[in-house]
């Protein structure tokens, strides 16, 4: 199936809307992956408009004079999906890079399209590639391994188990998709099981689940009124969240996936809003939630915003699949718990707005905050992280503390995830990271550091020089309130100099641990002259 | 609960549906020591209103971060009707949660709080953070957990670090709690435990009080 792939590369929910209006001049059923990844079938439109090629540059002239801003457009055409998405984020590449180059400009319909083709400039800021029909397998032969984990591979969602699998294959020395193309099928079958069987498929230019995608019955859409109508968007994603648990489940039940939705919202003043999503592998609730909120703010932007509040919402899955059958693990289901901390998670989301709730998770750095950081909770539940902090925690525990006592409990947690492959959340976690003060870590890393004074004997500031050594001893610390308090016990300065190689991102401190005399234990930090409390040891 | 952890509350733990306060210089330490324990038992955590919490540290304790979710509750939301619903929610959907020092819930609020938390087995952990204020007016804690006299190890004038911390907690409260009794803990030690420390070398304690380590001892 021929297909048109429009790539705008990272752009805001809010931005896209243009463009999805745009597209809805050339096909009824333009679908967005995401923000800024638009797709459609090519072979409707192109009758109309005189031809593959004229559809193309129509569409990429369209949607260039409807983005904001001067950003490059890529569009891509291929037979199926990955294809396509690869060429279009080729030609948006290529064009940013060789911009008004000569060699840019010259048509590459008449070589064969290999990696280094490059695109056709249409204007400054936009790119078309045309990969001709049953060419495909020639186009994906010269792209590297990684697109496999491009937002266009049905493989991206999976994130942990493809890094594995090209982990795997990069070592077994493939470095390209024309490589990997060049293996059998039983032996991808039987060496990564289903995963390597949908790679090999995909860089054989045989596109994702060709015939079983069918449309989607028409019972299992969703709807709901929204009384009293609804201001605000999270509001309206409050609704769509139980909206989506019910269509998802509904659709299991039927053994299917969904791979494309219909998004419908109705507002008090009559407007509505009416776009197609398409998922690169399958929805599930928390995908549609975003989908509903990224159309919303886009909705807001738009010269045809509503003015009234938000009345109704209804989801329908457009396109399903047969589920594939993939099981979740023995220990990775959902329990009840986790089921209920999810729906009062939703619940205060919808309270608070999607942003007030954030998990834990452990990074590399060397200063307290950068240690343990906060990660918005979507994103954190979309990428399915498990395990990898519990690995994290003893792995930074064991170098941290090498030859006492192993930690307890997980152990056989870390050796197993430890085999598992590369993580690479993991690795940065585990990394040495020298400079990084050694346990205990503070209980409370302030937001915002506090801004404080610390002075000698003689009432002076104190400093550090250039040898690293403070000017004199601390005595007493007073805050902006102009309370003090004297110091009993203090050691530092211990240097940090980060990232030195790049000035503006250039951080030189000197840290001291200070104790003061109401018992309290803080990290003070000095830099550029000025003194700050960033952690307590509470 | 593990050993210094069920020997410094009343009933060996933290009673489903009841509230825990606990304040002083270390609060935040102990608090996250008890969550931990909750937390190694597959329970799920929230903590509400903390957006000072050191995540480093709570990694440190054993905490499990899979099962813990962090919500913010900006300033002006932090009294008030927001306040409530807010933690009517999380309260219904997690075994324990931890409060912030800057949350006030009022009266009949605080009351139809406890109540839910009774009706969803849920624990509370009011983390003071020395403001001492009567947040709890509302929320009648079980116990009081007070952290006192604190004492770092390893650092000294301009040379060593921050090793490891003794302290003093003293446990007052309701029902089983209502005898003061007082414990020397590590907060934590110097392999990143909170135990118990040895037994006082002057143990000429206060009336009324009962020295738990010697108890033990004997």
């Amino acid at each position: 199936m021929r297909m048109v792939v429009v790539d705008l590369g990272e752009i805001d929910a809010r931005d896209c809307e243009p463009v999805a209006a745009a597209l809805e001049q050339f096909t009824p059923s333009a679908e967005a992956l995401r923000p800024g990844l638009h797709a459609f079938g090519a072979r409707g439109p192109s009758r109309c408009f005189g031809g593959e090629r004229a559809l193309v540059e129509l569409v990429a002239q369209a949607t260039a004079d409807s983005t904001p801003s001067a950003r490059s457009v890529g569009v891509g055409v291929a037979d199926g999906f990955f294809a396509a998405g690869l060429a279009a984020r080729l030609a948006r590449v290529s064009e940013r890079t060789e911009m008004r180059s000569p060699v840019a400009a010259q048509p590459s319909t008449e070589r064969s399209p290999t990696a280094q083709s490059p695109a056709v400039s249409l204007s400054l800021f936009t790119a078309v590639l045309v990969v001709p029909p049953g060419q495909g397998r020639q186009f994906l032969a010269g792209l590297p391994l990684t697109s496999l984990s491009d937002p266009v591979s049905p493989l991206y969602s999976d994130e942990k188990g493809t890094e594995v699998l090209l982990d795997v294959l990069w070592r077994l020395g493939i470095r390209t998709l024309g490589d990997l193309a060049a293996l059998s099928e039983s032996d991808m079958l039987g060496r990564f099981g289903w995963p390597g069987l949908l790679a090999y498929r995909l860089v054989c230019g045989l596109d994702d689940r060709p015939q079983q995608v069918k449309p989607a019955p028409t019972s299992s859409a969703v709807e709901a009124e929204i009384d009293p109508p609804a201001e605000r968007i999270e509001t309206v994603a409050f609704t769509a969240r139980a909206l989506a648990d019910d269509m998802v489940s509904r659709l299991a039940r039927d053994g299917l996936d969904c791979v494309s939705i219909g998004i419908t919202a109705e507002s008090d003043s009559g407007h509505a809003s009416n776009r197609r999503w398409r998922h690169e592998f399958r929805f599930n609730a928390a995908d549609i939630v975003d989908r509903v909120r990224w159309q919303l703010e886009g909705w807001h932007r738009s010269p045809d915003r509503p003015t009234g509040p938000v009345t109704l919402i209804r989801i329908a899955p457009c396109v399903v699949s047969p589920a594939d059958g993939r099981q979740l693990g023995m220990w990775g289901a959902k329990s009840d718990a986790d089921e209920r901390a999810a729906r009062a998670l939703a619940r205060v989301q919808g309270l608070l707005g999607a942003e007030a709730v954030t998990v834990p998770r452990l990074a590399g750095g060397r200063r307290p905050a950068d240690i343990g950081r906060r990660v918005p909770y979507d994103a954190a539940e979309a990428s399915g992280a498990g395990g990898y902090s519990a690995t994290a925690l003893d792995g930074g525990r064991g170098k941290k503390s090498r030859g006492r006592k192993p930690p307890r409990a997980s152990r056989t947690v870390t050796t197993g995830a430890r085999k598992a492959g590369a993580d690479k959340a993991t690795e940065a976690v585990e990394a040495p990271w020298p400079g990084r003060l050694p346990p205990p870590q503070p209980a409370v890393v302030l937001e915002r550091p506090e801004p404080i004074t610390v002075t000698d004997c003689e009432g002076n500031t104190v400093t550090v020089g250039g040898r690293g050594e403070a000017s004199a001893a601390p005595w007493q610390v007073t805050d902006t309130k102009g309370r003090s308090r004297m110091v009993v016990a203090w050691a530092g300065p211990w240097p940090l100099d980060e990232r030195w190689w790049r000035q503006s991102a250039r951080r030189r401190q000197a840290r001291f641990q200070l104790v003061l005399d109401d018992g309290s234990a803080h990290l003070c930090v000095l830099e550029s002259g000025r003194w700050q409390r960033e952690a307590t040891y509470d | 609960m593990e050993g210094a952890l069920a020997t410094l509350l009343p009933e060996g733990g933290i009673r489903r549906g009841t509230a825990v306060a606990v304040d002083g210089h270390g609060s935040m330490t102990l608090a996250m020591a008890l969550a931990a324990e909750a937390s190694r038992r597959g329970s799920w955590v929230a903590a509400v209103g903390m957006a000072d919490l050191g995540v480093a540290a709570l990694a440190e304790r054993g905490v499990d971060l899979d099962r813990w979710a962090l919500v913010d509750l900006p300033g002006a939301a932090r009294t008030g009707s927001l306040a409530a619903d807010v933690l009517g929610a999380v309260v219904g959907g997690f075994d324990l949660v931890l409060l912030g020092p800057e949350i006030r819930v009022a009266g009949a609020t605080a009351r139809r709080l406890l109540a839910r938390m009774r009706e969803h087995g849920t624990s509370l952990v009011c983390v003071l953070g020395g403001t001492s204020a009567d947040i709890t007016a509302g929320l009648v804690p079980e116990a009081r957990l007070t952290v006192t006299q604190t004492q770092w190890t390893g650092i000294d004038d301009g040379h060593g670090r921050l090793l490891a911390r003794r302290a003093e907690v003293t446990v007052g409260g309701r029902g089983a709690a209502s005898r003061p009794r007082r414990l020397l803990m590590w907060l934590p030690s110097t392999d990143g435990r909170v135990a118990c420390a040895e037994p006082v070398k002057d143990s000429a304690l206060g009336d009324g009080h009962e020295d738990v380590t010697e108890r033990r001892a004997s």
